[in-house]
């Protein structure tokens, strides 16, 4: 029996999807809407995740003491609860990005040894 | 800062509905925002909606999985699958009625038999440090186990390095108590005052004795409460034990079962001068408490010492004895009861095996029925392990409420079990009569109920949540059969069930039959209608000897004019009690070799009548034979006649040496065989004497009388005859034969 898609999409992008969220809310404090849009925007349309799993990463994310939250008042009017990025998950965030980039480097020294060893 | 956020999910916990619909409230902005944007692109509303909804995902899941995160998770679910359960078992009365029933017999059961295992065969005994505590016991130059001597004990008391303490007590003695409602004989254990100290128990009301008390006495916790109904104001009363005052103290606990498991009473073992000197005489048993951090090796070298050290000083009476020393004895319970249990423990397993075959196959059934309900949750999103966990949770509902019932019927099982038991008649352990359910059983129960409910729903969980989503979908509603597997399975559990219940009656079937056979087998008298009273002989008013003939006569007398009663004889000793006296005679004329050993009672005239055992020829015991200077008579059994005279008639002919001063003792009568000791057990050659002549073990004397009625009526009427006599004379044990013989099987 198969399992309900949106379970297996989270799996994946899990530890990133964090990675994510904290990233879009060094440019300001956003509800969860906004984040989802600004991560479909940055990543041109290619991470397409289900708005709904962003709630999960944003309970367990405030938490972990990354991230707070305070309800506010949107654009139209509507009551939303915005979420802040906190002094530590800031630096959370420069941690993760640079153990992200290695990975990046190291899986694409994996997949491009012909490259290095042609220079 | 982490536990301040542990805090935070605890308080969160108790206040669950904010964050719930604060966490709603967001999510529905979300999707009026995601709504809002897409009508702004162009959207029709009414697809604006639904991309809105689609491009969230599963709102369900978000909400479940965000929760998730907040920490309390498995309380909320787990008691969601409790309500839920509750629900649907309500919806179905009757199968839940049944499975209930079911394993309120399985689990009732095995709780009662589990109480019984606890309360005789895992309970220890109350004493404080029992690793410290020791017994010493005497050997002498054979090396035979003797028991200790007043002095030895006294000199072994002051010179004790590696004890703490020393006491002596004396197992049992029996003594009449008189100054109550009715005189009783009891079971009376002298103990040296610094007993109960050594032991390191308390009494439960009053006090235990001082090192000063004489005439004080601690009442049984058991005697209590059935002679004295567990009066308060018992203590201080007094008691007159042998016709001697004594003074209520303290009740013991209702575990102290030393030194002996029927011991009724404790009275203070008191040495005079003469005895404290006295090493010949030997009659204590000695227990001793290690000093902290004193082996029992170092213990017994120091007794060695002790020993030699007497052996010195009197060699007459302690040349080559030693002292030995041993840890404690826990309780001990006899094999027969042990074995009793032990398969009585088997036996309820069995039940508790079908009963759990029965609900397994009960609940796979109804698993079918439920197919389409479980498929839409697996839809909603529900993982398997949910509902697994769902139907566990049903399951131990089910055996929760089983087991309720089942401790009620545990309960009124047990009291009906304790209530057969016979009660003081030399029992293996008064722990019989404390059996209820206390709290290591209710433990026991609850630990039964959660296994049993996760067994019996295990199968059918793992088989239900395992269905194929699209197929239970289409036949949702309609009560399907089970797949191929299904049903092998539902054949494989039925199968075993029977098979389990046939073990069960196969066994039950064997041991009633033994029982029957036990009960219905010949015993050479005749049981029916006969009443058996034990009178045993004051002491201290009547001496044994021609006293106590005088006394049993006039009793006797009084007994057969009592109207009802056909006949009225008295034995020392009656068959079937567990054991009976023996006698050794020199080796018969033909057959030379060691002595002969017979069995031996004392009877008065009319026993053999009264018993219905047949005198095939010479004549009965007569009053004459009972006068004092009487010539010496014995009446013989067919089995004596086979061993002794081969078969060769014996009245007339003569036993050497059987009579006091080494007379020879004449044979008058013959009388047929009857079973002494238990139902299959040989009879044995026995040689009955006039009462007169042999007036032995006075404090087993029993009439036994035979009604024309229901023997427990005349009762009454017999317990009158003898308090006309003297109404300070005990009448206890007063059975029918076939309750002796009952007993003993």
């Amino acid at each position: 029996m198969a399992r309900p898609p949106s379970e297996d999409r989270v799996e994946l992008v899990y530890g990133s999807l964090d990675m994510l969220i904290l990233r879009t809310l060094l440019w300001g404090a956003t509800h969860g809407h906004g984040i989802a849009k600004s991560i479909e925007r940055q990543s041109e349309e290619t991470l397409k995740v289900d708005h709904g799993s962003l709630y999960p990463a944003l309970q367990r994310l405030q938490q972990q003491g990354w991230i707070t939250a305070e309800w506010g008042v949107s654009k139209n009017h509507q009551r939303a609860k915005y979420y802040r990025l906190t002094p530590a998950g800031r630096r959370q965030l420069v941690a993760e990005t640079s153990r992200w980039e290695r990975f990046v480097r190291a899986i694409t020294g994996v997949l491009r040894p012909a490259e290095t060893e042609e220079t | 800062m982490n536990w301040h956020r542990e805090l935070a999910k605890l308080g969160a916990l108790f206040r669950r509905r904010k964050p719930t619909d604060d966490l709603a409230e967001e999510i529905r902005a979300h999707l009026q925002m995601e709504e809002q944007e897409n009508l702004e692109s162009g959207m029709p509303p009414d697809e604006a909606h639904y991309a809105a909804l689609r491009r969230f995902g599963n709102v369900t899941l978000a909400q479940e999985r965000s929760r998730e995160m907040w920490g309390w998770n498995t309380v909320e679910t787990l008691w969601q699958d409790l309500r839920y359960g509750v629900r649907q078992l309500r919806k179905n009365p009757g199968f839940t009625a049944v499975a209930v029933l079911t394993l309120a017999l399985g689990i009732g059961a095995t709780t009662a038999i589990f109480s019984v295992v606890d309360t005789v065969l895992v309970q220890g005994a109350p004493y404080q440090n029992p690793a410290q505590l020791v017994e010493i016991s005497a050997k002498n130059p054979q090396g035979e186990e003797e028991p200790v001597s007043t002095g030895d004990f006294i000199h072994w008391q002051a010179q004790s390095p590696a004890f703490e303490s020393l006491a002596a007590y004396k197992r049992w003695e029996l003594r009449v108590l008189t100054g109550v409602r009715e005189p009783d004989e009891v079971w009376a254990s002298p103990v040296t005052t610094n007993f109960f100290h050594l032991l390191g128990v308390n009494t439960i009301m009053g006090r235990t004795f001082l090192a000063s008390d004489t005439q004080t006495l601690v009442l049984s916790n058991e005697y209590w409460r059935s002679h004295f109904a567990a009066d308060p104001k018992i203590i201080g009363k007094t008691l007159v034990l042998d016709n001697k005052p004594y003074t209520v103290i303290g009740i013991a606990p209702a575990d102290l079962e030393f030194p002996d498991p029927n011991t009724q009473v404790w009275v203070p073992l008191v040495f005079s001068a003469a005895e404290k000197d006295n090493h010949e005489h030997k009659l204590l048993d000695v227990i001793a408490r290690l000093k902290p951090g004193v082996t029992l090796h170092q213990a017994q070298a120091a007794m060695d010492l002790a020993a030699r050290q007497l052996a010195m000083q009197y060699p007459k009476s302690n040349a080559g004895r030693t002292a030995h020393v041993k840890p404690i004895k826990g309780r001990e319970i006899g094999s027969p009861l042990r074995s009793a249990i032990l398969t009585l423990l088997g036996a309820v397993f069995f039940v508790l095996l079908i009963v759990c075959t029965n609900v397994t196959s009960m609940l796979l059934a109804r698993g079918a029925t439920r197919q389409g309900e479980t498929a839409v949750r697996a839809a909603l999103g529900a993982g398997r392990w949910r509902l697994i966990r769902q139907l566990v949770a049903e399951g131990v509902l089910l055996a929760g409420a089983g087991s309720l019932a089942g401790l009620g019927l545990a309960s009124w099982g047990l009291a009906t079990i304790v209530s057969q038991l016979p009660k003081y008649s030399l029992v293996e352990t008064q722990a019989i009569h404390r059996i209820s359910i206390n709290l290591p059983v209710l433990g026991f129960t609850v630990a039964l109920a959660l296994l049993t409910g996760t067994v019996v729903s295990i199968l059918p969980a793992l088989r239900i949540s395992s269905p194929n989503l699209n197929e239970s979908l289409k036949q949702r509603g309609r009560v399907s059969g089970t797949s191929a597997g299904g049903s092998q399975v539902q054949r494989a559990l039925i199968v075993s069930e029977v098979a389990l219940a046939l073990v069960l009656l196969v066994g039950a079937g064997l041991m009633i039959q033994s029982f029957e056979r036990l009960e219905t087998t010949p015993t050479g008298f005749n049981p029916d209608h006969l009443l058996t009273v034990r009178v045993p002989l004051v002491k201290y008013k009547h001496s044994e000897g021609p006293q106590s003939v005088a006394f049993y006569r006039n009793v006797l007398e009084r007994i057969e004019a009592i109207p009802g009663v056909r006949a009225a004889g008295m034995a020392n000793n009656l068959p079937f009690i567990g054991f009976h006296t023996v006698t050794s005679f020199p080796p018969p004329p033909n057959s030379p070799g060691d002595t002969f050993i017979a069995a031996t009672r004392s009877v008065s005239p009319g026993y053999f009548q009264a018993m219905g055992i047949p005198l095939k020829e010479g004549r009965d015991f007569t009053p004459a034979d009972n006068q004092k200077d009487a010539p010496c008579v014995r009446i013989v059994n067919e089995a004596m006649v086979r061993r002794y005279w081969s078969g060769v008639d014996p009245v007339g002919k003569q036993i050497p040496k059987a009579c006091r001063n080494d007379a020879a003792a004449l044979i008058v009568g013959r009388v047929a065989d009857s079973k002494q000791g238990s139902v299959d057990s040989q009879v044995e050659p026995e040689v009955y004497v006039p009462y007169g002549q042999h007036p032995f073990a006075s404090f087993l004397v029993t009439f036994v009388v035979r009604t024309a009625s229901n023997p427990s009526e005349i009762a009454a009427a017999v317990r009158q005859a003898v308090w006309e006599v003297d109404h300070d004379q005990p009448v206890i044990q007063i059975r029918t034969m076939g309750n002796v013989i009952t007993e003993s099987i």
